[in-house]
């Protein structure tokens, strides 16, 4: 069975149909690649799984049950986690605060708890600052831990998102152009720790990726979106001959 | 901030003897205000003390919503209403020899449970709106709240009859606060929300502040913590608003209204948004300076001209300042020249005092000017030979920044003697010594002194600009005609006071006097270097 169906999911912008009839599996263990030119609506389509905006019609499934309509906190819990294409920190915090944040759905403490500080609030918070700990290790930030996020440069801080995203231990990962404004160096690293992440803990991912080379590189099944649509479908090889895509990508070398 | 200092292994008998320590600490100081502290003041200062611990209080619930949740409320009085109203008229038809104590305790809870309930009939349609929307909304049900309360004077207009006292209040409520009670909920407002804060849950309602997008997608319920949020703001106003009925006896809607909410958001902005420590001291200072205009004489209307103009003068000099081509060197060497006119000019004044004058007062005064003046100038002399700084214009300021720092000391002595109330000469005086704590070990290092140097000058300056500004604008035929005569009272102009302290605060520094910065252990272990410095501070 599927982890997420797209099925005939549709939104509309007044009269801008942003996504239009998209529909897609992802399985457990997939390493899913969603691509387009500027304004495809990739980005929309991950408001749309993760609850930001309704599907004017269609359906969103996730492990069994229709998401449509749910509030994306409760998306979250179900075991949907993302990253933004405009980097969305919690800006003010250090990065060990917003890692922290990530686990926020794992505690089990009362808000009653946590005002008188009773034991569990404690114990369950040195826990969420141990994890958060050992997943800035895995990202190299441990330097960086006590910092105000938002003094990171911009790649450390896509970084600290995916971390903070991985910390609420999703069952799928959505990832928005993890790699934009990333330097080639830091860009190869990037999907080296992308694949590790699949390949070493079985981690769902669904990326997004506005360079066609990249996402090649990496994924085993790809969504190509042009104008809301969905244009092609199938493994990178099948992609990369599709003619409807290489008009889309018209000028740029695929 | 508190996630960052937790060390990762929870230990039962430490957490215990902290828990049980902090009781007794809090036992201890109540014991001592009210055995010690109490009968040594008279009632005025008693009551400065109530007041000033209950608005303190009052910003800190606030600022759980305003600063920590970032949902900008501006009707907050409505709650602190809700709350002496509620528990003020259960007292009043109620209360017949009981226990005063465990009467007060279950008032309390009245007050603080009823100011919830208002708090969710408010917060639940409010919330959903954001930013300008939802703090015209606040400030709209605040007033609604208020304006429902003065008509509730039990003839045709009241809901069911119910008598308030309409616009003149409920009076003769039982006087059962004592100031104990007052600093005990203080702490325990204070305490509430630290805790919050030091836990995972707590770091959700600053999620919700920093980015509601990003926190709905980690999973936050942004609707329901901003709720929770509010309601736990209004329930601690309520409660401080059951210690102040029970505390002044009588209580009118005037109290309470659309001036009380700015006065108490105010607090918070200056303080520092999301800054429990600079909520609480905002909070306590600004209430007493409210109560200290009360007391200052009527200042003539031309001189409060004369000093609104020259602060304006002196933020337009120093923008132009930081313009010009001086540098930054030029710039310190610039400003530190008029401060020490400022000084040169106490020693003259301080010249004339000492020898004319015809009370002791006065006299004493002049000298005291007289030699803070010259020894400032020493300062400065001493500090420019020392070359304590890297620049000119460093080492000027710096010597400014122990001129300022006797100055104060001197002012704090010379102040003992006046009438104003011990409490006010305690609060400043142990204000003044934070702060300069705070510049001289903090770990700014070298950088505090010429900082408060700075502010030194700036006042210095601001001093010597109005002389000529006030001559000048005596000599304006239509000011003179029209302002010669008229005398303000500074109580009549404190919320202008208030909102051009606002304005003030938000020109120079738009994140608060203490930002998000907040007082804690590890900052004094830091400060005295027995910890050190981590790489960055993530504040
Ligand atoms: N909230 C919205 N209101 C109106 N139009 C929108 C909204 N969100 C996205 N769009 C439009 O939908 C189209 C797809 O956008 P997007 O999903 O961001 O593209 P991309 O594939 O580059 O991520 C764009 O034309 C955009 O302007
Ligand atoms: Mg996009």
């Amino acid at each position: 069975m599927s982890l997420l169906t797209l099925d005939r999911a549709t939104i509309r912008f007044g009269g801008l149909v942003a996504v239009n009839d998209v529909s897609f599996m992802i399985h457990e263990g997939d390493l899913f690649g969603l691509i387009g030119p500027n304004g495809a609506g990739k980005t929309t389509c991950f408001n749309l799984i993760t609850g930001v905006y309704k599907p004017t019609s269609g359906d969103v499934r996730f492990d069994g049950r229709s998401i449509r309509g749910l509030r994306p906190s409760a998306i979250a819990a179900l075991g949907i986690a993302r990253t933004f294409q405009n980097i969305r920190l919690f800006s003010a915090l250090s990065v060990l605060e917003n890692v922290v944040i990530g686990g926020f759905l794992r505690h089990r403490c009362t808000l009653t708890e946590a005002l008188c500080l009773l034991p569990r609030s404690i114990k369950e918070t040195d826990d969420l600052v141990v994890e958060a700990m050992k997943l800035i290790e895995s990202f190299n930030l441990t330097e960086f831990t006590n910092w105000r996020s938002s003094d990171l440069s911009y790649g450390d801080q896509r970084r600290v998102e995916i971390a903070r995203a991985l910390a609420t231990r999703p069952k799928l990962l959505l990832l928005d152009e993890p790699a934009a404004g990333m330097n080639p160096q830091e860009k190869q690293e990037l999907m080296a720790q992308i694949r590790r992440l699949r390949d070493e803990f079985g981690q769902t991912i669904l990326l997004i990726e506005h360079d066609m080379k990249v996402v090649m590189g990496i994924c085993e099944k790809i969504v190509v979106l042009d104008h809301g649509a969905e244009i092609a479908a199938g493994s990178p090889e099948e992609i990369r001959c599709d003619p409807k895509v290489i008009e889309a990508y018209l000028g740029e070398p695929v | 901030m508190a996630a960052a200092t937790v060390t990762p292994s929870f230990a039962p008998g430490r957490y215990v003897l902290v828990r049980l320590l902090s009781f007794l600490l809090v036992a201890a100081i109540a014991f001592v205000v009210e055995r010690q502290v109490v009968p040594s003041l008279n009632n005025y200062d008693a009551t400065l003390i109530v007041r000033s611990l209950l608005y303190a209080s009052l910003a800190v619930s606030l600022n759980l919503i305003n600063g920590i949740t970032g949902q900008f409320s501006v009707g907050h009085a409505a709650f602190f209403l809700v709350g002496a109203y509620v528990s003020g008229y259960v007292t009043r038809n109620y209360f017949d020899s009981q226990d005063p104590l465990l009467w007060i305790t279950g008032m309390t809870v009245v007050g603080g449970v009823a100011a919830a309930i208002a708090g969710i009939v408010v917060g639940l349609p409010s919330l959903r709106l954001r930013g300008d929307y939802l703090a015209v909304a606040t400030l709209g049900f605040g007033e609604i709240i208020r304006i429902i309360v003065q008509n509730q004077d039990g003839k045709n207009l009241s809901f069911g009859g119910l008598d308030l006292g309409g616009a003149f209040g409920l009076n003769k409520i039982d006087k059962l606060t004592h100031v104990w009670h007052v600093v005990v909920l203080f702490i325990l407002i204070v305490a509430l929300c630290r805790n919050l804060l030091k836990t995972s849950h707590g770091l959700s309602f600053l999620a919700v502040r920093e980015d509601e997008l990003a926190a709905e997608a980690t999973g936050v319920n942004t609707t329901r913590t901003k709720v929770v949020a509010f309601v736990l703001g209004a329930a601690m106003a309520g409660m401080v608003g059951t210690l102040f009925a029970h505390h002044e006896g009588f209580i009118t809607p005037v109290t309470f209204d659309m001036s009380t909410s700015f006065l108490i958001l105010t607090m918070v902005v200056i303080g520092g948004t999301g800054s429990i420590t600079g909520a609480a001291l905002a909070g306590a200072a600004l209430k007493l300076l409210e109560e200290a205009l009360r007391k200052i004489d009527q200042i003539p209307a031309i001189d409060l001209l004369g000093y609104i103009v020259s602060a304006l003068l002196v933020l337009l000099l120093v923008k132009t300042l930081r313009r010009s081509r001086f540098g930054e060197n030029g710039r310190h060497v610039f400003l530190s020249l008029l401060g020490a006119v400022a000084l040169a000019g106490a020693v003259v004044k301080g010249l004339a005092l000492s020898g004319d004058a015809d009370s002791g007062y006065v006299r004493f005064v002049g000298w005291a000017m007289l030699a803070v003046g010259s020894l400032s100038i020493l300062f400065i002399v001493v500090a420019l030979v020392r070359r304590a700084g890297a620049t000119v214009g460093e080492r000027m300021l710096t010597g400014l920044g122990w001129a300022g720092a006797l100055i104060a000391l001197v002012g704090c002595y010379v102040h003992w003697f006046t009438g104003v109330s011990v409490v006010i000469k305690v609060s400043v005086i142990a204000m003044l010594l934070a702060l300069a704590a705070f510049t001289t070990l903090s770990g700014h290092g070298r950088r505090g002194m010429p900082a408060f140097g700075a502010v030194v000058a700036l006042f210095g300056s601001l001093i010597v600009v109005k002389m000529p500004v006030t001559m000048a604008l005596h000599s304006v035929p239509f000011i003179e005609e029209n302002l010669k005569d008229t005398l303000y009272s500074p109580n009549n102009l404190r919320m202008a006071i208030f909102a051009f302290l606002l304005v003030v605060v938000m020109l120079v520094r738009p994140i608060g006097v203490l930002g998000h910065h907040e007082f804690s252990w590890d900052l004094v272990k830091r400060m005295f270097g027995m910890k050190h410095k981590q790489q960055e501070i993530a504040v």
